[in-house]
């Protein structure tokens, strides 16, 4: 699929055992999927473990890593975002509930001056509204917003076409806009 | 591009016009720059949800955590105990010089034994034996 692989020869040195270069492929790709598992979990301590396990992976497939069939960083992606799913599916119900955005309150930070909110706070609230998207629509916003993959690699990940994938971001930069007291604010 | 395209492209990608697709960079910097009123509050309110987006940095991870991974990482195999990483060179240095010293051990017999063989031939040659003349009896 491609031959231009930027981890490819650094996944080789990783499976002859070279130890500089399991520590730069960590460097690498570690804060990216920490970012994926806490924006899809909502949970830094499950993001580290998810984090933990897909290296484990990572390691066991280094040997066997054929270049040119998968970009290595869109089959991390595959495998974290597995991972995260499998531990959205054992939540209990009532928080599955609350991820299709059904349940939770989040305060409303269009009533409080922006200077009054500070860092914290923002993300706090942010954390909040990410938390009401429906999981579809928030896995879309993460993978194309915060992991900076392009609309079909996120699509190809998701198992959706372009298309849906565009209607769920779309939809989900709506809903966070009308929960983050945006639309409020220009009504004022 | 059209308005309603440009419209569109704020809820897909954000009012960041770098995370565009880069095709149609340049015609949406020439639209935001000759927006109507109403395509500018709309500039500024995707601006707005994307300033709330930036708002929740992730950590970065700590060193726990990564010597953690690390310690999972495949490792090169390992030399045999009678083998370790600093002995090989000492060793193959070891036997280099013993080769050494062996060659120029030999290469000195040798050269002492084609000294000595015509000593010995002289000695021999030289003997009270072979100087006294074979008519001595019939002096």
């Amino acid at each position: 699929m491609t031959d231009d692989d930027p981890d490819a020869a650094l996944l080789a040195s990783v499976a002859r055992g070279a130890p500089r270069a399991a520590a730069e492929l960590v460097a690498r790709k570690l804060p990216r999927l920490l970012s994926l598992g806490q924006r899809m979990l909502g949970n830094r301590a499950e993001a580290e473990e998810v984090a933990q396990e897909v290296f484990l992976r990572v390691w066991k497939q280094a040997a066997h890593w054929q270049p040119g069939l998968a970009r290595f960083d869109t089959w991390l992606h595959r495998v974290a975002l597995n991972l995260c799913h499998d531990r959205l599916r054992q939540r209990p119900a009532q928080e599955r509930l609350e991820d299709a955005g059904d349940v939770v309150h989040i305060p409303d930070p269009g009533s409080m001056p922006d200077q009054a909110l500070d860092a914290a706070q923002r993300s706090v609230h942010l954390r909040a509204a990410l938390a009401t998207l429906p999981q579809r629509q928030r896995e879309a916003l993460v993978l194309q917003y915060y992991q900076e993959l392009s609309n079909s690699e996120a699509a190809g990940l998701m198992n959706v076409s372009v298309d849906a994938l565009e209607s769920l971001l779309a939809r989900a930069r709506r809903t966070l806009r009308a929960r983050l007291g945006d639309e409020r604010k220009e009504t004022a | 591009m059209t308005a309603e395209q440009f419209d569109e492209y704020l809820d897909l990608y954000g009012a960041d016009l770098r995370r565009w697709p880069p095709g149609d960079y340049a015609a949406a910097c020439r639209m935001a720059e000759q927006a109507l009123p109403d395509l500018q509050a709309r500039i500024a309110q995707t601006r707005g949800l994307d300033a709330w987006l930036d708002a929740d940095p992730v950590a970065a991870p700590g060193l726990a955590l990564v010597n953690d991974i690390l310690a999972g990482a495949p490792k090169a195999p390992e030399r045999p105990w009678w083998q370790p990483g600093w002995l090989w060179p000492a060793g193959m240095a070891g036997v280099g010089l013993a080769g050494s010293l062996a060659g120029a051990m030999l290469v000195s017999l040798l050269l002492q034994h084609s000294l000595l063989v015509p000593a010995l031939d002289r000695i021999e040659r030289g003997t009270a034996f072979s100087a006294i003349p074979m008519e001595w009896s019939v002096e």
